[in-house]
């Protein structure tokens, strides 16, 4: 890779980086416990980047033919106005830990997935569709400021949807267990897969929520999901310089309650673990938001050289094709000291929220919207009847300031594929539970 | 390389190879200028093979490594528990070319890109001054696709697609700013700007809707298109209903919605974005009855699915390299209505990903709408999907849809639930 950095910068690049990233890839799908699909998939990339008269280039192929994916990276970087500041080399290689690698046979997987999925079920579940994939990639980085890095990656997911059905009425509920780790992470997967097709079938009783303003307790799942739409994604600094921010020109401003902290940690082995970015920058624990006053943004090199700030080892692209933009890593609201039964006995007309669909933000707005997997209504401190199909929409320039409580129990780490500018990336949630009042639920009125 | 990978193949004595070739530029903007421009070639093939009921998936793309790949698919199809449903891979067909891009795609570079840059802030920034593409991007992808099989399959087509995704801002007292996009079979036309501006500054001083009502609401045609792609498409899919995930299971040539709707799937169409002359097995495609006059015609297929349901291949078959066939429309097409009024009109939801379409539930924020005339802020619909489509109307401003292969009118929708403060 040296070769390649030595060329691009005789032809007059300012900075290089190369990258070369190798994947294996096993699936295995079933449905109602028979096998649908069983595959293997490999992949292998390279690409440079420069900077040449202020712009970037990047070129990419499968061949490390380094004359032509110099001349093309070259090519591809118009003059601009972009720089980049001096920094030091770092040599560090990163490895996933793992109890149970995923080195071995694909029909061993499939034999324990094909055990896991012949679990006896209600007679409503009609269809119980069972997705196992796990991935082992090799990313290698190194670039002209002499850094050399490289991250061993395991990654074991398993994906399960439960189809319930009663005379007209059609439900479904999943479940998703996928970490960063080998084969011990869907050990037990029967078990999950016993529990998404129970609530499935109470879905089918379930009426759908009331929609109004109310008092809200969600669960961690969910609160992760607040962080990360209602926060997340107005502090990617990319964001904030293009005005699309309603964060934008707030740090150091009171903009939620005293005791709630928000921070975005690459190196915690959570969904979103990124020991090292896009760009070859460490990853670390962000402050975003410390005692209810917005502390700082998450930055690419670029973003941070504008600000006049350190990067924040945020700068992730999807792929080895794509530009890296600041993105969330694993995303926290930190510990309070409340309890769950202190938040309910708060509640005279409300809900108790869990898990999420996933959500959406406008951030210029500062608009947020998320949906609830499973919610359940609760009056005078009880927990009632389950309903279905609830969204919260807030405004994180008020909703913030609506956490009434926040629980002293423990942070959950889920996540999932995060959608921005065309590119996904994997990203973890957590959080403790939440009071939150005067919320506006999305449900059906008659 | 398809010939040697081909030759290969052979070993095993049921195969079917796809292989795909996607040459892609991607100029992104960040505050009005490039920004960063990456490009480059990707090739790659999936291949399955049968020993008699079972099969084997595997792929690459490392081209230099298909004897490996194929190896690995024999290796997977051996140890792999029989599909009693499978009998064959697709058989060939007669099928008919069609046009699906404009071939003046096919030479345009990033200097092009930046001249069209500069000509759709320019035609946005005629409309307000103050109007900034913040950022996003302009892409051009170049596919080649050929599906080579044991039954005698062989057919090889091209697509090409320029698109534009942009996040445009106004700056100013109040900070707007909307996602905007576009995309095409064509070279793009700079005009779109001023439409993205006009959109834009359509949003200055939004208000929250006041309190819960449930009342008449127009979906126009990208808000619907939203509701098609979440809930009607997974719906109207043969596997789905197959296997008892579809709420249109056993509603075969029943009454599903109002009589105004009329929706057919069509890759037949020249110059429209999802045709084709073969599906991604190798199968022709067809034109298709989805809907006629709010009853379930039919579902789209591919061979598989067909084959297990008795009817004729609708030639849907839709998949990547590294998996199987699955299922997806080609042009969606809704006829046209009749002229349509509420108070209430929403252009795009926020969330739509999120909708549910095994039960249809779905509540979600409106991110374009306006009410009697002045744009919302902080306010929901809610509803259900399939009681909604049985009382729909059909609005005639037929047209195509901005970021999928959907050719459609906008819709009234008696009765849902809009949540305020």
């Amino acid at each position: 890779m040296q070769k390649a950095i030595n060329l691009a910068l005789k032809k007059g690049a300012t900075y290089c980086e190369i990258n070369r990233l190798e994947s294996e890839k096993t699936s295995l799908e079933f449905s109602n416990s028979k096998l649908r699909e069983m595959s293997n998939s490999t992949a292998l990339l390279y690409s440079i980047r420069v900077l040449k008269d202020g712009g970037w280039g990047n070129a990419f192929s499968l061949n490390y033919d380094v004359d032509r994916l110099v001349k093309e990276a070259m090519r591809n970087a118009r003059p601009s106005n972009k720089t980049i500041l001096d920094d030091v080399s770092i040599k560090q290689k990163f490895k996933t830990k793992i109890k149970e690698p995923l080195t071995f046979d694909i029909d061993e997987k499939f034999k324990a997935m094909s055990d896991y999925s012949k679990t006896h079920l209600p007679k409503q579940i009609k269809n119980t569709s069972v997705y196992y994939n796990d991935v082992i990639r090799k990313h290698e980085f190194c670039n002209s400021f002499g850094s050399e890095l490289e991250f061993q990656d395991s990654i074991c997911s398993g994906v399960v949807v439960s189809y319930a059905s009663q005379g007209d009425k059609l439900e479904s509920f999943f479940n998703n267990i996928s970490r960063h780790g080998g084969f011990e992470i869907v050990k037990d997967f029967d078990k999950v897969i016993q529990d998404t097709s129970k609530t499935a079938v109470e879905l089918l009783k379930a009426k759908p929520a009331k929609g109004g303003s109310f008092d809200v307790i969600v669960n961690p799942d969910l609160g992760g999901v607040f962080a990360h739409e209602a926060v997340g994604h107005a502090c990617e600094a990319d964001i904030v310089l293009s005005g699309g921010s309603a964060l934008a020109n707030r740090i150091g401003e009171e903009i939620g309650v005293n005791d709630l902290n928000i921070g975005d940690d690459g190196t915690f082995a959570g969904w979103g673990y990124c020991p090292f970015d896009s760009e070859g920058s460490l990853g670390q624990d962000t402050t975003l938001i410390q005692n209810g006053v917005l502390k700082g943004y998450l930055h690419t090199r670029d973003t941070a050289s504008k600000m006049g700030v350190a990067t924040t080892g945020n700068g992730r692209a999807q792929g080895l094709e794509s530009k890296p933009i600041p993105r969330m890593t694993n995303t926290y609201i930190g510990k309070g000291d409340s309890n769950f039964d202190e938040m309910l006995s708060e509640i005279k007309n409300g809900y108790y929220l869990k898990g999420s669909y996933g959500g959406q933000v406008d951030t210029s707005l500062g608009e947020f919207l998320f949906n609830a997997k499973e919610g359940f209504l609760v009056q005078n401190g009880e927990i009632k009847q389950r309903v279905k199909g609830a969204s919260i929409l807030g405004n994180m320039l008020s909703t913030l300031k609506s956490i009434k409580l926040i629980g002293d129990d423990k942070i959950f780490h889920g996540g999932g594929a995060c959608g921005k500018a065309g590119q996904y990336a994997l990203t973890g949630e957590g959080s403790p539970h939440m009071l939150i009042t005067d919320v506006t639920v999305g449900g059906q009125n008659d | 390389m398809i010939d040697k990978i081909q030759s290969y193949a052979k070993k095993a004595k049921d195969f079917e190879i796809y292989y795909m070739k996607n040459y892609s530029l991607n100029c992104e903007v960040f505050n009005n200028e490039f920004d960063f421009v990456s490009s480059g070639l990707t090739e790659g093939f999936g291949i399955r093979v049968a020993n008699g009921k079972q099969i084997g998936l595997a792929s690459t793309n490392n081209i230099n490594d298909y004897k490996k790949c194929i190896d690995t698919a024999i290796k997977i199809a051996n140890v792999s528990q029989p599909d009693e449903n499978f009998s064959g891979f697709a058989n060939p067909q007669k099928s008919t070319a069609v046009e699906s891009f404009d071939d003046i795609l096919l030479g345009l570079d990033s200097t092009d890109f930046a001249k069209l840059n500069k000509e759709i802030i320019s035609e946005m920034q005629s409309v307000n001054n103050k109007i900034n593409f913040a950022q996003g991007s302009i892409s051009k992808s170049h596919i080649t696709r050929q599906i080579i099989n044991s039954n005698g399959v062989d057919v090889k087509e091209e697509f090409c697609v320029n698109v534009i995704n942009l996040q445009i801002v106004l700056k100013g007292t109040e900070n707007v700013s909307i996602d905007v996009g576009s995309e095409s079979n064509k070279p793009l036309n700079a005009d779109i700007g001023k439409g993205f501006a006009e959109r834009l500054l359509n949003l200055r001083n939004r208000e929250a809707f006041k309190g819960t009502k449930v009342m008449p609401v127009i979906l126009h045609r990208e808000a619907w298109a939203q509701f098609v792609s979440e809930c009607l498409e997974p719906a109207i899919n043969a596997e789905k209903v197959l296997e008892k995930k579809s709420p249109f299971n056993e509603k075969n040539g029943t009454s599903i919605g109002s009589s105004d709707i009329t929706i057919i799937d069509d890759p037949t169409k020249k110059m429209f974005m999802g045709s084709f002359a073969t599906d991604d097995e190798g199968s022709r495609g067809l034109r298709t009855s989805i809907i006629e006059k709010g009853e379930l015609k039919g579902f789209l297929h591919n061979s598989y699915t067909s084959k297990l349901m008795d009817v004729e291949n609708t030639g849907n078959a839709s998949r990547s390299i590294s998996t199987k066939p699955a299922i997806g429309s080609s042009n969606l097409i809704m006829e046209n209505g009749r002229k349509i009024d509420s108070n209430l009109m929403i252009r795009s939801v926020m969330g739509a990903h999120t909708i549910d379409y095994s039960s249809g539930d779905f509540s979600v924020s409106i991110a374009e709408g306006f009410y009697k005339d002045k744009p919302l802020r902080d306010t929901m619909i809610a509803g259900n999907f399939y009681e909604m489509i049985k009382s729909l109307e059909v609005g005639s401003d037929q047209k195509f849809c901005e970021n999928d292969c959907y050719y459609l009118p906008s819709v009234l929708v008696d009765g849902l639930t809009v949540i305020g403060k």
